[in-house]
């Protein structure tokens, strides 16, 4: 009689300790993998916004006229600077453009440069939104080229692989002022 | 259970916790590491930005300075600031280079440059004196025209200053004007008859003396090819100002002023407040400034024809008419004329820039890579 309580009282206490154990096991299989897709899509950002501001801080460099951004739209950006500082000026263009081949996620949309008519694709994830606003020196906004003073880029992006339903996304947002606007 | 059935269950769940940590962990600390990194680099960033203008904060008080900074602690990190004199798109500059370093002689360190060209100044080969001119000179009333060097702020500052007065033409000393000057170190002071050390007259420029202002400051061999002060002073960079109606100047005037009268215009009896470069001429090279009357002018005069100086001006005049329709007097007043090397770097230094008075930042600033 003894004995079946014992066998009864630890068939149960082990079930729920199994369950416990399952139940943690699920959760931080879930957190690794949140984990492992955030870092993905954190190393995308932190290298599409490292060549972003390295490019957009140069604005003007070597430039003798007076309009060294030469089209400010919302989501695309072409200005003039030597970017390579081999004493040719040089223009590049940032824009978001459709990506091309299979798409998924909200939006299929990816960040091109394009430099002296070259283009490279700049991201691997989803670009969900790149936004640039202009501003003059008195801090407000223009769209007016040869005021411009610096500029905010605020870039959004999402994994292109989803878990459990929800692409993991990650954003980024800057005001840059080019010392050569200045 | 059996007692090594629980064990090889302890064992496993031990196992399988260890891996699904690591896992977890490893994730974590790549997210850490690109948060970690992009921050040090901003640091490293600043830093170097820093150090730019740190520089360039010590070239304003001293045009000399070529010392940099070597390994100083700056926000938690290192800075290195070196400097050298070269040319940037035809122009004497000075090459600021800064580098910001965090987490110095670490395996995370960072490290980011950035450099500026700083215009820098010079004193033009054709100011040879206070004045120097290419017509006749007549000085009187009590005009002092002083050659020794002055601070920008007219402080006398003993044995490295110039001729008083240099000409192709001749020299004529009436009134009670004085002339002075500095000769091989040794300062005359103002004086009539003045030393004979300080003026210079029938002088030869070799090559024909200067016909225009940008030849006056070295023309293209020195970055000023045939119209580049009046693309400056048309631009508006650091206040420049360019008219053909003097009545619109705004003052105090700085950068460079142009101001270009027709054929025998005759500027009248104005306030001349201000610092930089003022050029009155026109193709003629007939264009005059008559009764400069007040207010202090810090920086190099350049006009076809200057007559009766009343007021002070700390720099250098240079006269470009070798036939002054008005006359030769020069000052018939209570003026002076005292040559500042200083004032006179300082409007050289501060030319060439584009808006906001520097590409940069800082006025004076010919580009800035960051």
């Amino acid at each position: 009689m003894h004995g079946m309580i014992d066998y009864l009282g630890s068939l149960i206490i082990s079930g729920m300790v199994f369950l416990v154990l399952m139940g943690f096991y699920l959760t931080m299989g879930e957190t690794a993998a949140t984990q492992t897709f955030n870092s993905g899509i954190q190393e995308d950002l932190t290298s599409t916004t490292e060549i972003l501001e390295y490019d957009l801080r140069k604005i003007g460099y070597r430039v003798s006229d007076s309009v060294k951004v030469t089209f400010a739209g919302p989501d695309k950006i072409v200005f003039r600077t030597d970017i390579d500082n081999n004493g040719s000026v040089d223009s590049i263009q940032f824009s978001m453009v459709t990506a091309m081949g299979p798409s998924g996620g909200s939006n299929p949309y990816v960040v091109n440069r394009t430099v002296n008519g070259v283009t490279a694709k700049l991201t691997r994830m989803r670009v969900t939104n790149l936004n640039f606003t202009y501003y003059n020196a008195q801090g407000a906004v223009t769209s007016v080229l040869k005021d411009i003073i610096s500029v905010k880029v605020s870039l959004a992006m999402e994994n292109t692989v989803a878990y459990d339903g929800n692409f993991p996304k990650a954003y980024w947002e800057r005001v840059i002022k080019p010392q050569n606007l200045r | 259970m059996s007692g090594r059935a629980l064990l090889i269950t302890l064992a496993g769940i031990i196992t399988l916790s260890a891996t699904v940590f690591l896992n977890v962990t490893s994730s974590s600390s790549d997210i850490s590491s690109n948060a970690d990194g992009y921050f040090m680099r901003q640091t490293a960033q600043n830093i170097a930005q820093s150090g730019v203008n740190m520089a360039l904060r010590q070239l304003a008080d001293n045009r000399i300075w070529r010392t940099g900074f070597t390994m100083l602690d700056v926000f938690g990190g290192k800075l290195t600031v070196t400097l050298i004199d070269t040319f940037f798109t035809g122009k004497a500059a000075v090459k600021i280079t800064s580098t910001g370093i965090t987490n110095y002689n670490r395996p995370e360190e960072k490290r980011a440059t950035s450099i500026a060209f700083a215009q820098r100044g010079s004193i033009p080969p054709t100011v040879k004196a206070a004045i120097t001119t290419n017509n006749p000179v007549k000085t009187l009333g009590t005009l002092i025209v002083d050659g020794r060097d002055h601070t920008a702020a007219g402080s006398l500052i003993g044995g490295q200053g110039t001729l008083g007065i240099w000409t192709t033409q001749t020299l004529s000393q009436s009134g009670s004007s004085k002339i002075g000057g500095t000769y091989e170190g040794t300062d005359y002071a103002p004086s009539k008859p003045a030393n004979p050390n300080t003026i210079a007259t029938g002088q030869v420029w070799p090559g024909g003396y200067p016909g225009t202002p940008d030849s006056v400051l070295g023309g293209s061999s020195l970055g000023f090819p045939e119209g580049t002060l009046k693309a400056i002073a048309q631009s508006g960079i650091g206040g420049s100002q360019y008219v053909t109606n003097p009545s619109l100047l705004t003052f105090p005037l700085q950068g460079v002023t142009y101001v270009e009268l027709p054929s025998g215009g005759t500027w009248q009896s104005m306030n001349l407040d201000g610092t930089g470069i003022l050029i009155v001429h026109n193709n003629w090279k007939n264009a005059a400034m008559k009764n400069l009357n007040s207010g202090t002018f810090t920086g190099l005069l350049i006009a076809d024809d200057v007559i009766h100086i009343h007021t002070i001006i700390i720099g250098a005049l240079v006269a470009l008419s070798p036939n002054p329709s008005q006359g030769n007097c020069i000052g018939n007043g209570s003026g002076q004329v005292l040559y500042s090397g200083d004032a006179i770097l300082n409007a050289t230094g501060g030319i060439g820039s584009s808006a906001g008075g520097g590409n940069g930042s800082a006025s004076g600033v010919l580009a800035w890579w960051e």
